[in-house]
């Protein structure tokens, strides 16, 4: 059996303190949400994938450098 | 290629680039018999498109190695255009009682484990001609900056995901004919 969870979901924050950040439904994101008092986080993975998708998809240098912004 | 492909994130994206024309998607697992494992090959294939399945734990120093070998060998996959670390863990608690080994394992799998993903997929991205892109599934919880914004007790993970953001942008910056970027989800 696995010894840590399986895969990962990353965090955000927008139902915590900043609107531009947001947590994934999944394991570990709905987790997270819970401890903020919400049933479920508020990104589904449907709106999740294609964002992912895009950034990956477009290796333009100032688009990645605006993300690092962001990420960073 | 992607690492590691069960569930949430993973899953999804596998999904998605299934779903396309013409992808050969090499997944990533820790247990190549584990129940979710196998129901990986009932997802929808876009037309020419396949999935190759791979064992890779994030914690080992051989497994990246060994499956990039078994790619060569076995699947005549040279060529890697696209690469995503996802895997990672999430445990909370306050600083003051983390437990050592909780943090260690945090480090070993979120930050460490990508850059073993690197490592062993770095001569194939060489290979291609399609823009490069080495991706890893982060978090703004990795933010230095952001950090007194939020009272919660993700102090391992953040520290993890901080120090993968770090590396992530190091190895962008290192290899200039790579684009390698860390991405928060939400």
């Amino acid at each position: 059996m696995c010894t840590y969870p399986v895969v990962a979901v990353t965090i955000g924050w927008s139902s915590y303190a900043d609107p531009k950040y947001s947590w994934v439904q999944t394991d570990m994101g709905n987790a997270a949400a819970t401890v903020v008092g919400k049933e479920t986080a508020d990104i589904t993975l449907e709106e999740s994938i294609p964002g992912i998708v895009s950034l990956v998809s477009f290796p333009h240098e100032h688009l990645h450098l605006y993300e690092w912004d962001l990420a960073c | 290629m992607y690492s590691d492909m069960l569930t949430g994130i993973g899953r999804a994206l596998l999904a998605h680039y299934l779903s396309q024309p013409n992808n050969i998607v090499v997944a990533g697992v820790r247990d190549l018999k584990h129940q979710t494992t196998l129901s990986l090959s009932n997802l929808p294939l876009g037309a020419g498109s396949k999935l190759i399945t791979v064992k890779i734990d994030s914690v080992s120093d051989t497994d990246a190695a060994a499956a990039i070998s078994t790619l060569q060998s076995e699947y005549n996959v040279s060529v890697l255009d696209v690469v995503v670390a996802n895997s990672g863990i999430c445990r909370w608690a306050p600083i003051a009682e983390v437990p050592i080994s909780e943090l260690v394992e945090h480090l070993n799998v979120n930050a460490i484990g990508p850059v073993r993903l690197f490592q062993a997929t770095r001569p194939l991205l060489q290979r291609s001609t399609k823009n490069p892109r080495f991706a890893v599934i982060s978090s703004v919880a990795g933010s230095v900056a952001e950090a007194p914004a939020f009272e919660l007790y993700f102090g391992a993970y953040g520290a993890s995901k901080a120090t993968i953001n770090f590396l992530t942008r190091k190895i962008h910056f290192e290899n200039e004919w790579l684009t390698a970027l860390p991405l928060h989800p939400g």
